[in-house]
């Protein structure tokens, strides 16, 4: 009676460790991907500053001006 | 005894049933409040568990043909209070404005007049320097904060400022592509769902009921920004030379309707619109209306030719610069005898277009304005485009005869004139100006509205009459060495409402033009209004256009044009 009792016990126990263990593992997934997601809409927004500043260098406008520059530096 | 174990069982039995009655109470409220209003309950904890936060869709980019960036978006933080939650609104102005440069009477007066709303902007669209100088203030959290927006950026400056219009604080796009393209460029904000605890912090990211952000569509535009920046530079040239009222210019590819550049002056920065001047706002390339003038003739004598009413041999009596039509007496710039119908275009002779317009009649030149497509818009995707004017035929007369051959008693933007010649220019059809060329799908490349002249008149007027014009003609500035260009001045007296007759000092000017004649890849129209100290589209207009176009093939086309002008220098 009390081996069935223990084994009903330990069985019981095993149940509730293992969906502990698969919650914890659920919410670190859970917590992986918001990080991730937020890590992809920092890199994004990185993306976007860096192209934007290449763009604002190499824009035709600028670089219409250093060739200018360029031209009257070598004429002096 | 036994009365009182008798009294004493009653007392249990009561007791018992008492305890019996509080316990069905207990589960029947557990039953009404498990069961029965179980789903009101369940609604009320989730509104106070789960709140929901808008996830901004980043509004897509405009690039160029080539891919360069005409404008993008940037996240920067946006400063807000909680007006309710201050004690003390002037010692926290006094803190805080001048880090955003502001003025903390100003800001205290705001918070005071908002004292019962929860939220309040303080300033929106921080520089880097304003949120640093913000967070080393260690405000409470409580009672104000930062939210992330978004900022449109335009790295190329003013360069095609109308074309790309601007979006406001709000997003919202004014002026031009942001205004057309508002919500595809727009998208569609997400929604992220969370679980609080009572003290407000997040326990639990519901993924399963979260919408995702759809980003704004990146929009491809047929301009090219080099041949936009130096289509500009010469229109700055050209203010600074004639300081005109207003000067625009487009560069279109007649074969494809495709727009290369499209530039008005004055403009502005959309970096910085509040800088603008009020006329700088507008388009001129769209929203300027003017009598096209001579550069109307060539369209009305393809029609001739089409209908045959005259012959590209024929020749016409000018009657050396002075002409009868009716009660009105026509005068050529230059006494002319007879010329042929060529010389008609490259002089430019009024009488000459006047019996050509007699030849027609004023149904037929009704009829060729609709064709052409004046009096209506011609579907350029930006706001504001304006159908110019041709007046009902109802209300033409003897008078139409002779002034509609000569550009007179009709209007037209600059849009409508460069889209007209892009007919004569690309074979006779008539085809749909446009600046879109993909959003995010990819779009039709041109639309061919319908065949207006035919291609062997067409292709002759090209090659011939309006070659001589630029090689013989009035139009003699605009030659460049080593390209067949063709083109066509137009020199149009502005209307003086007050002394109800055509001004002698007020022109626009206006020069259009394209090359290679024999197979035109660029056009190029510039229009000058009040030029002051010239008043002829040859001298004002016309070099700057042959500038434009050179440009534009040189770079179009560095292979074929580069080659032909180094040989023409070398000789």
């Amino acid at each position: 009676m009390l081996f069935r009792f223990l084994a009903a016990l330990v069985l019981v126990t095993a149940v509730a460790l293992t969906s502990v263990a698969i919650q914890k593992r659920n919410l670190a997934l859970k917590r992986d991907i918001s990080q991730q997601q937020y890590e992809l809409e920092r890199l994004r927004e990185d993306e976007a500053r860096l192209r934007l500043e290449v763009q604002r260098l190499e824009s035709p406008q600028r670089l219409h001006q250093i060739q200018q520059a360029n031209r009257g530096a070598v004429t002096e | 005894m036994s009365t009182s174990h008798n009294e004493s069982r009653g007392r249990i039995r009561v007791v018992g049933i008492v305890i019996l009655l509080m316990w069905g109470v207990l589960i029947a409220r557990l039953l009404h409040i498990q069961w029965w209003r179980q789903e009101d309950f369940t609604s009320i904890a989730t509104r106070q568990q789960v709140s929901s936060e808008t996830i901004l869709a980043r509004p897509g980019d405009i690039l160029d043909r080539r891919g360069r960036l005409l404008a993008t978006t940037i996240a920067v933080p946006s400063f807000y209070v909680d007006p309710a939650a201050l004690d003390n609104p002037h010692d926290f102005a006094a803190q805080v404005a001048p880090a955003l440069g502001l003025s903390a009477e100003k800001l205290a007066w705001q918070i005071q007049e908002a004292s019962e709303r929860r939220f309040l902007w303080v300033k929106r669209r921080l520089t880097e320097e304003e949120r640093q100088a913000i967070e080393a203030l260690q405000l409470p959290s409580h009672a104000c904060g930062m939210k992330v927006e978004y900022r449109r950026h335009y790295p190329q400056g003013s360069l095609a400022a109308h074309v790309i219009g601007l979006r406001d604080v709000d997003g919202q796009g004014r002026g031009g592509i942001e205004q057309t393209f508002s919500e595809q460029l727009q998208g569609h904000d997400g929604k992220r769902r969370f679980v609080r605890d009572a003290r407000g912090h997040v326990l639990d990211v519901l993924e399963e009921v979260t919408e995702p952000p759809v980003d704004g569509a990146e929009i491809t535009l047929t301009l090219d920004a080099v041949i936009q920046l130096r289509l500009e530079q010469q229109l700055d040239a050209l203010v600074k030379q004639y300081s005109p009222r207003g000067v625009c210019g487009i560069v279109l590819d007649p074969q494809r309707g495709e727009i290369l550049a499209m530039g008005s002056r004055p403009t502005l920065d959309p970096n910085r619109p509040q800088d603008a001047s009020e006329q700088a706002w507008k388009n001129l390339c769209i929203s300027a209306v003017y009598e096209p003038g001579s550069t109307f003739k060539p369209l009305v004598v393809a029609r001739a030719l089409d209908l045959k009413t005259i012959q590209p041999y024929d020749n016409l009596d000018c009657e050396h610069g002075a002409y009868r039509m009716g009660p009105r007496v026509l005068h050529d710039h230059h006494p002319y005898g007879f010329l042929s119908v060529s010389d008609v275009l490259v002089k430019s002779s009024n009488i000459g277009m006047a019996k050509i317009g007699e030849s027609l009649g004023n149904e037929e030149l009704y009829r060729l304005a609709l064709d052409y497509g004046f009096g209506q818009p011609t579907g350029v995707e930006l706001p504001g485009e304006l159908t110019g004017l041709l007046r009902p035929y109802a209300s033409w007369n003897q008078y139409s005869t002779g002034s509609i051959p000569m550009g007179q008693e009709l209007a037209a933007t600059p849009l409508q004139m460069i889209t007209a010649h892009a007919v004569l220019a690309n074979g006779g059809r008539r085809i749909t100006p446009h600046l879109l060329k993909s959003a995010g799908t990819p779009q039709p490349q041109h639309v061919v509205v319908s065949q207006v002249v035919s291609p062997q008149n067409a292709r002759w007027i090209v090659q011939g009459p309006l070659h001589d014009v630029v090689e013989r003609g009035t139009g003699t500035k605009a030659k460049i060495e080593g390209i067949e260009v063709f083109g066509k001045t137009g020199t149009a007296q502005k209307y003086d409402t007050a002394a109800r007759e055509y001004s002698h000092s007020k022109h626009v000017c206006s020069f259009i033009c394209g090359a290679p004649a024999n197979d035109p890849q660029v056009l190029v129209l510039i229009t000058v209004d009040e030029p002051k100290g010239g008043n002829a589209g040859g001298t004002v207009a016309a070099p700057i256009a042959a500038n434009v176009l050179k440009e534009s093939l040189q770079y179009l086309r560095p292979h074929q044009f580069a080659q032909q002008l180094n040989d023409t220098s070398a000789n």
